[in-house]
Protein backbone atom coordinates (compact mmCIF):
# COMPACT_ATOMS: atom_id res chain seq x y z
CA UNK A 1 0.00 0.00 0.00
CA UNK A 2 1.45 3.37 -0.95
CA UNK A 3 2.67 5.26 2.12
CA UNK A 4 1.65 8.67 0.88
CA UNK A 5 -1.70 7.66 -0.52
CA UNK A 6 -4.15 10.52 -0.92
CA UNK A 7 -6.86 7.96 -0.23
CA UNK A 8 -5.74 7.32 3.35
CA UNK A 9 -8.72 9.10 4.83
CA UNK A 10 -11.22 7.72 2.32
CA UNK A 11 -13.60 5.03 3.51
CA UNK A 12 -15.24 2.68 1.04
CA UNK A 13 -18.12 0.29 1.80
CA UNK A 14 -18.11 -2.75 -0.45
CA UNK A 15 -21.56 -4.33 -0.71
CA UNK A 16 -20.63 -6.31 -3.84
CA UNK A 17 -21.97 -9.74 -4.63
CA UNK A 18 -20.25 -9.77 -8.02
CA UNK A 19 -16.64 -9.67 -9.22
CA UNK A 20 -17.20 -6.30 -10.94
CA UNK A 21 -17.91 -4.36 -7.76
CA UNK A 22 -15.53 -6.39 -5.60
CA UNK A 23 -12.74 -5.56 -8.05
CA UNK A 24 -13.66 -1.87 -8.02
CA UNK A 25 -13.41 -1.89 -4.21
CA UNK A 26 -10.19 -3.94 -4.36
CA UNK A 27 -8.60 -1.19 -6.46
CA UNK A 28 -9.57 1.34 -3.80
CA UNK A 29 -7.91 -0.90 -1.16
CA UNK A 30 -4.77 -1.24 -3.30
CA UNK A 31 -4.65 2.54 -3.62
CA UNK A 32 -4.69 3.08 0.13
CA UNK A 33 -8.37 3.57 1.00
CA UNK A 34 -9.99 2.01 4.07
CA UNK A 35 -12.28 -0.58 2.48
CA UNK A 36 -14.88 -2.48 4.47
CA UNK A 37 -16.43 -5.50 2.76
CA UNK A 38 -19.90 -6.19 4.11
CA UNK A 39 -20.83 -9.85 4.07
CA UNK A 40 -23.92 -11.76 5.11
CA UNK A 41 -23.31 -13.60 8.41
CA UNK A 42 -22.69 -16.79 6.42
CA UNK A 43 -19.93 -15.09 4.39
CA UNK A 44 -19.91 -13.54 0.91
CA UNK A 45 -20.96 -15.78 -2.00
CA UNK A 46 -17.73 -14.59 -3.67
CA UNK A 47 -15.70 -16.53 -1.09
CA UNK A 48 -16.15 -19.69 -3.14
CA UNK A 49 -14.46 -18.08 -6.16
CA UNK A 50 -10.84 -18.76 -7.04
CA UNK A 51 -10.24 -15.02 -7.22
CA UNK A 52 -11.52 -14.37 -3.67
CA UNK A 53 -8.07 -14.05 -2.07
CA UNK A 54 -7.19 -11.47 -4.68
CA UNK A 55 -10.51 -9.64 -4.49
CA UNK A 56 -10.55 -9.40 -0.68
CA UNK A 57 -6.89 -8.55 -0.15
CA UNK A 58 -6.44 -5.46 1.98
CA UNK A 59 -10.14 -5.15 2.87
CA UNK A 60 -11.73 -5.39 6.28
CA UNK A 61 -14.69 -7.68 6.76
CA UNK A 62 -17.89 -6.84 8.59
CA UNK A 63 -20.77 -9.30 8.73
CA UNK A 64 -24.23 -7.80 8.63
CA UNK A 65 -27.61 -9.31 7.93
CA UNK A 66 -29.17 -6.77 5.56
CA UNK A 67 -32.46 -8.66 5.52
CA UNK A 68 -33.03 -7.52 9.12
CA UNK A 69 -34.13 -4.04 10.14
CA UNK A 70 -31.28 -3.86 12.67
CA UNK A 71 -28.73 -4.80 10.04
CA UNK A 72 -30.01 -2.07 7.75
CA UNK A 73 -29.91 0.47 10.57
CA UNK A 74 -26.27 -0.39 11.24
CA UNK A 75 -25.49 -0.08 7.53
CA UNK A 76 -27.20 3.31 7.40
CA UNK A 77 -25.13 4.49 10.37
CA UNK A 78 -21.97 3.23 8.71
CA UNK A 79 -22.87 4.96 5.43
CA UNK A 80 -22.72 8.27 7.28
CA UNK A 81 -19.04 7.57 7.98
CA UNK A 82 -18.30 6.66 4.37
CA UNK A 83 -17.24 8.50 1.21
CA UNK A 84 -17.76 5.76 -1.40
CA UNK A 85 -20.26 2.87 -1.57
CA UNK A 86 -19.95 0.11 -4.17
CA UNK A 87 -22.91 -2.18 -4.84
CA UNK A 88 -23.94 -4.80 -7.39
CA UNK A 89 -27.57 -5.40 -6.41
CA UNK A 90 -30.27 -5.55 -9.08
CA UNK A 91 -31.42 -2.02 -9.96
CA UNK A 92 -33.86 -0.76 -7.36
CA UNK A 93 -32.84 -3.15 -4.57
CA UNK A 94 -31.20 -0.51 -2.36
CA UNK A 95 -34.29 1.69 -2.73
CA UNK A 96 -36.50 -1.24 -1.72
CA UNK A 97 -34.65 -1.56 1.60
CA UNK A 98 -34.72 2.20 2.19
CA UNK A 99 -31.05 2.83 1.35
CA UNK A 100 -31.26 4.12 -2.21
CA UNK A 101 -29.47 7.15 -3.59
CA UNK A 102 -32.23 9.56 -2.59
CA UNK A 103 -31.97 8.32 0.99
CA UNK A 104 -28.16 8.68 0.92
CA UNK A 105 -28.57 12.21 -0.35
CA UNK A 106 -30.49 13.05 2.81
CA UNK A 107 -27.89 11.34 5.01
CA UNK A 108 -24.78 12.93 3.69
CA UNK A 109 -23.45 15.50 1.25
CA UNK A 110 -20.10 14.08 0.34
CA UNK A 111 -20.75 10.57 -0.90
CA UNK A 112 -20.31 8.62 -4.13
CA UNK A 113 -22.59 5.64 -4.81
CA UNK A 114 -21.30 3.24 -7.46
CA UNK A 115 -23.83 0.82 -8.96
CA UNK A 116 -22.89 -2.10 -11.19
CA UNK A 117 -26.19 -3.92 -11.76
CA UNK A 118 -25.76 -7.66 -12.38
CA UNK A 119 -25.54 -8.95 -15.93
CA UNK A 120 -25.78 -12.71 -16.03
CA UNK A 121 -24.54 -13.07 -19.58
CA UNK A 122 -21.39 -10.99 -19.07
CA UNK A 123 -17.97 -12.52 -19.63
CA UNK A 124 -15.42 -12.53 -16.83
CA UNK A 125 -13.32 -10.04 -18.77
CA UNK A 126 -16.26 -7.63 -19.09
CA UNK A 127 -16.90 -7.75 -15.32
CA UNK A 128 -13.28 -6.93 -14.47
CA UNK A 129 -13.18 -4.13 -17.06
CA UNK A 130 -16.44 -2.59 -15.81
CA UNK A 131 -15.08 -2.73 -12.24
CA UNK A 132 -11.92 -0.93 -13.34
CA UNK A 133 -13.92 1.77 -15.13
CA UNK A 134 -16.22 2.15 -12.11
CA UNK A 135 -13.10 2.68 -9.99
CA UNK A 136 -11.76 5.50 -12.12
CA UNK A 137 -15.10 7.32 -12.34
CA UNK A 138 -15.62 6.97 -8.57
CA UNK A 139 -12.06 8.06 -7.87
CA UNK A 140 -12.51 11.24 -9.90
CA UNK A 141 -15.85 11.97 -8.22
CA UNK A 142 -14.46 11.35 -4.73
CA UNK A 143 -11.54 13.66 -5.49
CA UNK A 144 -13.96 16.39 -6.59
CA UNK A 145 -16.18 15.59 -3.61
CA UNK A 146 -14.18 17.83 -1.30
CA UNK A 147 -15.36 20.81 -3.25
CA UNK A 148 -18.90 19.66 -3.87
CA UNK A 149 -22.16 19.92 -2.04
CA UNK A 150 -23.91 17.08 -3.79
CA UNK A 151 -23.49 13.34 -3.67
CA UNK A 152 -22.84 11.53 -6.94
CA UNK A 153 -24.43 8.33 -8.26
CA UNK A 154 -22.41 6.47 -10.88
CA UNK A 155 -24.07 3.64 -12.78
CA UNK A 156 -22.12 1.36 -15.08
CA UNK A 157 -23.60 -1.21 -17.42
CA UNK A 158 -21.29 -4.21 -17.80
CA UNK A 159 -22.62 -5.01 -21.28
CA UNK A 160 -22.11 -1.44 -22.48
CA UNK A 161 -18.57 -1.51 -21.14
CA UNK A 162 -17.97 -4.75 -23.06
CA UNK A 163 -19.30 -3.16 -26.26
CA UNK A 164 -16.86 -0.27 -25.87
CA UNK A 165 -13.94 -2.66 -25.35
CA UNK A 166 -14.94 -4.57 -28.48
CA UNK A 167 -15.14 -1.36 -30.51
CA UNK A 168 -11.72 -0.21 -29.29
CA UNK A 169 -9.96 -3.44 -30.16
CA UNK A 170 -11.52 -4.29 -33.52
CA UNK A 171 -8.39 -3.22 -35.41
CA UNK A 172 -5.82 -4.67 -33.03
CA UNK A 173 -4.18 -8.08 -33.32
CA UNK A 174 -5.70 -10.58 -30.90
CA UNK A 175 -3.71 -11.84 -27.94
CA UNK A 176 -2.41 -15.39 -28.20
CA UNK A 177 -3.47 -16.45 -24.74
CA UNK A 178 -5.63 -14.63 -22.26
CA UNK A 179 -4.47 -14.61 -18.67
CA UNK A 180 -6.36 -16.72 -16.17
CA UNK A 181 -7.50 -15.90 -12.65
CA UNK A 182 -6.87 -12.30 -11.76
CA UNK A 183 -6.07 -9.25 -13.88
CA UNK A 184 -2.55 -8.09 -14.50
CA UNK A 185 -2.72 -4.31 -14.34
CA UNK A 186 0.43 -2.30 -14.83
CA UNK A 187 1.03 0.06 -11.94
CA UNK A 188 -2.39 -0.09 -10.31
CA UNK A 189 -1.79 -3.15 -8.23
CA UNK A 190 0.17 -3.98 -5.14
CA UNK A 191 1.22 -7.01 -3.15
CA UNK A 192 -2.28 -7.11 -1.76
CA UNK A 193 -2.69 -7.60 1.94
CA UNK A 194 -4.23 -10.11 4.25
CA UNK A 195 -7.54 -11.62 3.21
CA UNK A 196 -10.03 -11.17 6.07
CA UNK A 197 -12.00 -13.99 7.68
CA UNK A 198 -15.77 -13.38 7.54
CA UNK A 199 -16.59 -10.73 10.10
CA UNK A 200 -12.99 -10.42 11.27
CA UNK A 201 -13.39 -6.69 11.81
CA UNK A 202 -16.99 -6.66 12.94
CA UNK A 203 -16.21 -5.72 16.54
CA UNK A 204 -13.60 -3.11 15.80
CA UNK A 205 -15.84 -1.40 13.22
CA UNK A 206 -19.04 -1.47 15.24
CA UNK A 207 -17.42 -0.36 18.47
CA UNK A 208 -14.79 1.90 16.90
CA UNK A 209 -16.91 3.64 14.26
CA UNK A 210 -20.41 3.36 15.62
CA UNK A 211 -19.71 3.32 19.34
CA UNK A 212 -21.48 0.01 20.01
CA UNK A 213 -21.01 -1.35 23.53
CA UNK A 214 -19.97 -4.92 24.36
CA UNK A 215 -23.52 -5.68 25.47
CA UNK A 216 -24.96 -4.36 22.20
CA UNK A 217 -22.45 -6.42 20.22
CA UNK A 218 -23.36 -9.56 22.16
CA UNK A 219 -27.03 -8.88 21.52
CA UNK A 220 -26.45 -8.39 17.77
CA UNK A 221 -24.49 -11.63 17.62
CA UNK A 222 -27.09 -13.52 19.55
CA UNK A 223 -29.78 -12.35 17.14
CA UNK A 224 -27.44 -13.17 14.21
CA UNK A 225 -27.63 -9.60 12.84
CA UNK A 226 -23.81 -9.78 12.66
CA UNK B 1 -23.68 23.01 -7.97
CA UNK B 2 -21.51 19.99 -8.67
CA UNK B 3 -18.01 20.57 -9.96
CA UNK B 4 -17.23 18.29 -12.90
CA UNK B 5 -14.61 15.88 -11.52
CA UNK B 6 -11.81 16.87 -13.92
CA UNK B 7 -13.29 20.15 -15.14
CA UNK B 8 -10.16 22.15 -14.20
CA UNK B 9 -7.69 19.76 -15.87
CA UNK B 10 -6.05 20.01 -19.30
CA UNK B 11 -4.48 16.84 -20.73
CA UNK B 12 -2.34 16.53 -23.83
CA UNK B 13 -2.23 13.22 -25.70
CA UNK B 14 0.63 12.67 -28.11
CA UNK B 15 -1.33 10.45 -30.46
CA UNK B 16 0.06 6.93 -30.75
CA UNK B 17 -1.89 3.74 -29.93
CA UNK B 18 -5.37 2.76 -28.73
CA UNK B 19 -4.52 2.48 -25.01
CA UNK B 20 -3.20 6.06 -24.82
CA UNK B 21 -6.16 7.30 -26.87
CA UNK B 22 -8.72 5.55 -24.64
CA UNK B 23 -7.06 6.77 -21.43
CA UNK B 24 -7.28 10.32 -22.76
CA UNK B 25 -10.91 9.90 -23.80
CA UNK B 26 -11.87 8.68 -20.33
CA UNK B 27 -10.28 11.81 -18.84
CA UNK B 28 -12.33 13.81 -21.35
CA UNK B 29 -15.52 11.98 -20.34
CA UNK B 30 -14.87 13.08 -16.76
CA UNK B 31 -14.61 16.70 -17.83
CA UNK B 32 -10.93 17.28 -18.63
CA UNK B 33 -10.02 19.34 -21.68
CA UNK B 34 -8.10 16.86 -23.82
CA UNK B 35 -5.94 17.88 -26.78
CA UNK B 36 -4.89 15.08 -29.12
CA UNK B 37 -1.67 16.14 -30.84
CA UNK B 38 -0.76 14.47 -34.13
CA UNK B 39 -2.60 11.66 -35.85
CA UNK B 40 -1.22 8.49 -34.24
CA UNK B 41 -1.21 4.99 -35.66
CA UNK B 42 -4.11 4.03 -37.90
CA UNK B 43 -5.68 1.64 -35.39
CA UNK B 44 -5.76 4.40 -32.75
CA UNK B 45 -8.02 6.55 -34.90
CA UNK B 46 -11.09 4.51 -33.92
CA UNK B 47 -13.89 6.97 -33.13
CA UNK B 48 -14.78 5.37 -29.78
CA UNK B 49 -11.32 6.13 -28.40
CA UNK B 50 -11.26 9.72 -29.59
CA UNK B 51 -14.34 11.75 -28.83
CA UNK B 52 -14.35 14.46 -26.16
CA UNK B 53 -11.03 15.78 -27.46
CA UNK B 54 -9.65 18.65 -29.47
CA UNK B 55 -7.40 17.75 -32.38
CA UNK B 56 -4.15 19.54 -33.17
CA UNK B 57 -2.09 18.55 -36.20
CA UNK B 58 1.32 19.39 -34.75
CA UNK B 59 3.70 16.43 -35.20
CA UNK B 60 6.47 16.85 -32.60
CA UNK B 61 9.43 15.83 -34.77
CA UNK B 62 11.81 18.74 -35.08
CA UNK B 63 13.11 21.42 -32.71
CA UNK B 64 10.53 23.99 -33.71
CA UNK B 65 7.50 21.77 -33.30
CA UNK B 66 8.86 20.51 -29.98
CA UNK B 67 9.22 24.07 -28.78
CA UNK B 68 5.54 24.64 -29.58
CA UNK B 69 4.70 21.41 -27.79
CA UNK B 70 6.61 22.42 -24.67
CA UNK B 71 4.73 25.72 -24.66
CA UNK B 72 1.49 23.77 -24.84
CA UNK B 73 2.65 21.48 -22.01
CA UNK B 74 3.38 24.52 -19.86
CA UNK B 75 -0.39 25.12 -20.00
CA UNK B 76 -1.26 21.47 -19.35
CA UNK B 77 -1.60 19.29 -16.24
CA UNK B 78 -1.09 15.89 -17.83
CA UNK B 79 0.71 14.55 -20.89
CA UNK B 80 0.29 10.99 -22.14
CA UNK B 81 2.41 9.29 -24.79
CA UNK B 82 4.31 6.19 -25.79
CA UNK B 83 7.90 5.91 -24.58
CA UNK B 84 9.11 4.80 -28.00
CA UNK B 85 8.16 8.18 -29.40
CA UNK B 86 9.71 11.57 -28.78
CA UNK B 87 10.38 13.61 -26.74
CA UNK B 88 11.80 11.84 -23.70
CA UNK B 89 10.16 12.21 -20.26
CA UNK B 90 13.17 14.22 -19.02
CA UNK B 91 12.70 16.80 -21.72
CA UNK B 92 9.06 17.17 -20.78
CA UNK B 93 9.34 17.54 -17.00
CA UNK B 94 11.79 20.41 -17.12
CA UNK B 95 9.00 22.50 -18.57
CA UNK B 96 6.72 22.28 -15.56
CA UNK B 97 7.21 20.88 -12.05
CA UNK B 98 3.50 20.20 -11.68
CA UNK B 99 3.16 18.25 -14.89
CA UNK B 100 2.07 14.61 -14.68
CA UNK B 101 3.98 12.72 -17.34
CA UNK B 102 2.59 9.35 -18.35
CA UNK B 103 4.59 7.09 -20.65
CA UNK B 104 3.46 3.74 -21.97
CA UNK B 105 5.89 1.15 -23.22
CA UNK B 106 5.50 -2.32 -24.68
CA UNK B 107 3.10 -3.68 -27.22
CA UNK B 108 -0.64 -3.42 -27.08
CA UNK B 109 -2.89 -6.23 -28.14
CA UNK B 110 -6.62 -6.54 -28.56
CA UNK B 111 -7.27 -7.85 -25.07
CA UNK B 112 -5.16 -5.39 -23.13
CA UNK B 113 -5.86 -2.00 -24.73
CA UNK B 114 -9.12 -1.27 -22.82
CA UNK B 115 -7.62 -2.47 -19.51
CA UNK B 116 -4.39 -0.50 -19.98
CA UNK B 117 -6.29 2.60 -21.10
CA UNK B 118 -8.65 2.54 -18.12
CA UNK B 119 -5.94 1.74 -15.56
CA UNK B 120 -3.78 4.52 -17.02
CA UNK B 121 -6.64 7.00 -16.61
CA UNK B 122 -7.14 5.83 -13.01
CA UNK B 123 -3.45 6.35 -12.27
CA UNK B 124 -3.61 9.84 -13.72
CA UNK B 125 -6.45 10.67 -11.31
CA UNK B 126 -4.44 9.27 -8.38
CA UNK B 127 -1.47 11.38 -9.47
CA UNK B 128 -3.69 14.49 -9.71
CA UNK B 129 -4.94 13.81 -6.21
CA UNK B 130 -1.38 13.42 -4.93
CA UNK B 131 -0.36 16.60 -6.71
CA UNK B 132 -3.13 18.51 -4.98
CA UNK B 133 -1.56 17.51 -1.66
CA UNK B 134 2.11 17.80 -2.57
CA UNK B 135 2.05 20.46 -5.26
CA UNK B 136 4.34 18.42 -7.48
CA UNK B 137 3.64 16.32 -10.54
CA UNK B 138 4.97 12.86 -11.15
CA UNK B 139 6.15 10.48 -13.82
CA UNK B 140 4.20 7.32 -14.42
CA UNK B 141 5.83 4.62 -16.53
CA UNK B 142 3.28 2.03 -17.55
CA UNK B 143 4.13 -1.29 -19.15
CA UNK B 144 1.55 -2.04 -21.80
CA UNK B 145 2.82 -5.61 -21.94
CA UNK B 146 0.89 -6.26 -18.76
CA UNK B 147 -2.73 -5.25 -18.54
CA UNK B 148 -4.72 -8.31 -19.42
CA UNK B 149 -8.11 -9.10 -17.95
CA UNK B 150 -8.83 -12.76 -17.22
CA UNK B 151 -10.43 -15.10 -19.76
CA UNK B 152 -11.28 -13.01 -22.76
CA UNK B 153 -14.30 -14.00 -24.78
CA UNK B 154 -14.82 -12.34 -28.14
CA UNK B 155 -17.98 -10.35 -28.48
CA UNK B 156 -19.82 -9.13 -31.51
CA UNK B 157 -19.85 -5.40 -31.95
CA UNK B 158 -23.46 -4.30 -31.96
CA UNK B 159 -24.69 -1.19 -33.67
CA UNK B 160 -27.20 -0.65 -30.90
CA UNK B 161 -26.65 2.12 -28.45
CA UNK B 162 -24.56 4.26 -30.77
CA UNK B 163 -25.14 7.99 -30.93
CA UNK B 164 -24.21 10.24 -33.84
CA UNK B 165 -21.61 12.88 -33.05
CA UNK B 166 -21.74 15.77 -35.52
CA UNK B 167 -18.50 17.23 -36.83
CA UNK B 168 -18.20 20.88 -37.79
CA UNK B 169 -18.46 19.96 -41.49
CA UNK B 170 -21.83 18.33 -40.85
CA UNK B 171 -20.62 14.72 -41.13
CA UNK B 172 -21.89 12.31 -38.48
CA UNK B 173 -19.73 9.83 -36.60
CA UNK B 174 -21.45 6.93 -34.78
CA UNK B 175 -19.94 6.31 -31.33
CA UNK B 176 -20.90 4.43 -28.17
CA UNK B 177 -21.52 7.16 -25.57
CA UNK B 178 -19.71 7.08 -22.19
CA UNK B 179 -20.97 3.98 -20.41
CA UNK B 180 -20.88 5.38 -16.91
CA UNK B 181 -23.84 7.53 -15.97
CA UNK B 182 -23.27 10.14 -13.31
CA UNK B 183 -26.17 11.73 -11.47
CA UNK B 184 -24.67 15.16 -10.87
CA UNK B 185 -22.75 15.84 -14.06
CA UNK B 186 -24.01 13.55 -16.79
CA UNK B 187 -21.29 12.25 -19.08
CA UNK B 188 -21.89 12.83 -22.77
CA UNK B 189 -20.27 13.08 -26.16
CA UNK B 190 -19.33 16.78 -25.97
CA UNK B 191 -16.92 16.76 -28.89
CA UNK B 192 -16.87 14.43 -31.93
CA UNK B 193 -13.64 12.54 -32.68
CA UNK B 194 -11.45 15.28 -34.21
CA UNK B 195 -9.72 15.09 -37.53
CA UNK B 196 -6.05 16.04 -36.94
CA UNK B 197 -5.80 19.79 -37.00
CA UNK B 198 -9.51 20.44 -36.58
CA UNK B 199 -8.71 22.62 -33.56
CA UNK B 200 -5.31 23.99 -34.58
CA UNK B 201 -6.73 27.47 -34.34
CA UNK B 202 -8.06 26.93 -30.83
CA UNK B 203 -4.77 25.40 -29.64
CA UNK B 204 -2.21 27.54 -31.45
CA UNK B 205 -3.96 30.89 -31.44
CA UNK B 206 -6.21 30.46 -28.44
CA UNK B 207 -3.79 28.77 -26.05
CA UNK B 208 -0.35 29.65 -27.37
CA UNK B 209 -1.18 33.15 -28.64
CA UNK B 210 0.49 32.56 -32.00
CA UNK B 211 -0.32 35.19 -34.63
CA UNK B 212 -2.18 34.36 -37.83
CA UNK B 213 1.01 35.07 -39.75
CA UNK B 214 2.97 32.60 -37.65
CA UNK B 215 0.27 29.95 -38.03
CA UNK B 216 0.17 30.47 -41.80
CA UNK B 217 3.95 30.11 -41.86
CA UNK B 218 3.77 26.84 -39.87
CA UNK B 219 1.19 25.59 -42.35
CA UNK B 220 3.27 26.59 -45.34
CA UNK B 221 6.30 24.73 -43.98
CA UNK B 222 4.26 21.60 -43.18
CA UNK B 223 4.80 21.77 -39.41
CA UNK B 224 1.05 21.74 -38.99
CA UNK B 225 -1.64 20.68 -41.44
CA UNK B 226 -2.92 23.18 -43.99
CA UNK B 227 -6.16 24.93 -43.15
CA UNK B 228 -9.11 22.92 -44.36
Amino acid sequence: MPEDSPLESLRVLDLSLDVSGAFCARLFAASGADVIAIEAPGGSPLRSRDAWDYLAAGKKSLTLDLTSEDGRDLLRALMEETEVIVETFPAGHLESIGLGFEELRRLKRRIVLVSLPPDEGASAEARWQAGLEAFLAALASAMAGDANDNPQHIEISISESAAVSAALTQNLSPTANASAGVPDLPGLDDEGGPTPAPGEHTESILSGELGATAAQLADLRQRRVV
Amino acid sequence: MYRTPLGHIRAVELASGVAVAYAARLLGDLGAEVIRVGSGRAESQVADANYNKYGCSLEPRDAESRELLSRLLARADVVLYEASGTPSPDELTTADKGLIVVTLSGSETASNAPAVGASTAAQVILALWRRRQSGTGSQLAIDVGAGAMPSARPRAIGEDGRVLAARADGSLVPVLPPHFRMSENPTSVRLPPPVPGEHDDYVLRGLLDLSETTIADLQRRGIIASAS
